[in-house]
């Protein structure tokens, strides 16, 4: 098979060319979006940014023509790091209809460490699922990959995210987990300033700066 | 449980040395996670030892990153101090291994301590220094004060002012006290460098989102 050229006048897309972000740095963030994870959404972001990682999302460009997957499959390349709450992988609703996006997107990760299986720098993902989560038991098959038990508050949740990306070799000194609780309401509440001026529809880029304003003034 | 010892495979025969001489002086020591039989619960477990332990001992290993396992254990070490600060998690260096940052996350930057492993010599004294943070009044009082053993690598903690305390146990790059404190002052200064860094590394690949 011959080499892949690069495509002539192909668009740059985030995480390439002049958008190019150490991968190393970038953590993908693969979670429920509505109204009852929001909090832990927040908590999920605002702690990847106080430990120094660039959180990235399908949400980060929304209004790009291409296929969503397109997207995820492209910002989960430009990721060495992985976030996945499996949390809401369950019946919901009148027909029990299960999300099976997370899992997919964690699917999509296993994809990239396979892929990079022969380098030093592999993808590495952190599992998420609550105390007693029934996936416990098909995730715990992954040996060395067990999920992190959390019992759904973001008050359990900050420390095991924070810790996990604390223990990765591109980390900082981070701050500790009661200084990030302490500072999520303020975080929150500049999101929610900035959500309004954008009449509930906030572009990432301005979640991002909310969360380096308010993780700045941390210890 | 007094103390949880959590070491690469590549520092195993210091690892062992040093938790016969921690047993020797009466210490439980927690050892290996990875040795767990198979088909245990290996999380459960190593909640279970991390829980039980006042001192994380932290061998490092200069050369090579850590193993899956051995994050593993930090992170469970981490989490334990960051729950309950009455609990000290101290990094031992050999062969001139710097604090790593994880270590310096457990106390938030503040009072940040390590031990120099040198060569079998220096076990004593980290025994020393093991059985005097397991005991001294900090673990009575909740207080972030006195062990004399450790090195104290000051840190930012407004308590010290960012100095350290002179060691009993000759520590990093020299017992004498003011170089001891530049240390801490050092990686002190790096951390902040490296933050604003970093954040501005994420602001930089906002502004590109926004264009």
């Amino acid at each position: 098979m011959p080499p892949t050229r690069p495509r002539t006048g192909a668009r740059e897309h985030l995480g390439q060319g002049r958008f190019a972000l150490d991968p190393s740095r970038a953590v993908f963030i693969n979670c429920p979006y509505d109204a009852e994870y929001q909090a832990t959404f927040d908590a999920l972001v605002f702690s990847a940014v106080c430990c120094g990682f660039t959180p990235r999302s399908a949400l980060e460009t929304r209004t790009v023509a291409d296929a969503r997957i397109d997207r995820i499959v492209e910002a989960i390349f430009a990721s060495k790091y992985s976030i996945h709450d499996l949390s809401r992988c369950r019946g919901e609703g009148s027909e029990m209809l299960a999300r099976f996006n997370m899992p997919l997107e964690l699917g999509i990760a296993m994809a990239r460490r396979f892929m990079d299986r022969k380098k030093r720098d592999r993808h590495d993902w952190l599992v998420l699922v609550p105390e007693g989560h029934q996936y416990v038991r098909f995730v715990s098959d992954l040996a060395g990959f067990d999920p992190m038990r959390y019992d759904g508050t973001t008050e359990a949740m900050v420390p095991k995210v924070m810790s996990w990306l604390a223990t990765r070799p591109e980390t900082l000194r981070t701050p500790t987990p009661s200084n990030v609780l302490a500072a999520l309401p303020r975080f929150r509440a500049e999101k929610d300033r900035r959500q309004a001026d954008w009449r509930g529809e906030l572009p990432w880029v301005d979640l991002l700066i909310a969360a380096i304003e308010i993780s700045e003034s941390l210890p | 449980m007094d103390v949880f010892l959590s070491y690469p495979n590549t520092e195993k025969p210091l690892a062992e040395a040093l938790r016969r001489k921690l047993e020797d002086a009466g210490l439980g020591v927690f050892v290996d996670t990875a040795s767990l039989a198979p088909g245990k619960e290996w999380q459960r477990e190593l909640e279970k030892g991390v829980e039980s332990a006042k001192l994380f001992l932290v061998l490092i290993d200069p050369e090579r990153p850590p193993s899956r396992w051995q994050q593993a254990e930090w992170q469970a070490a981490l989490e334990t101090v960051w729950k309950d600060p009455s609990k000290r998690l101290v990094p031992v260096l050999p062969r001139g291994a710097e604090v790593p940052a994880f270590a310096r996350s457990a106390s938030g930057g503040r009072d940040v301590r390590a031990l120099r492993l040198d060569d079998e010599n220096d076990l004593d004294s980290i025994v020393r220094a093991a059985k005097e943070l397991i005991d001294g009044p900090r673990f009575d009082a909740h207080r972030e004060r006195t062990s004399r053993s450790s090195q104290s690598l000051g840190g930012e903690d407004p308590d010290t002012g960012g100095g350290g305390r002179m060691p009993a146990f000759g520590g990093l790059g020299s017992p004498d006290a003011t170089r001891t404190s530049d240390r801490g002052a050092t990686y002190a200064r790096r951390d902040r460098e490296e933050r604003r860094e970093r954040l501005a590394e994420i602001r930089r690949f906002a502004e590109e989102l926004k264009k």
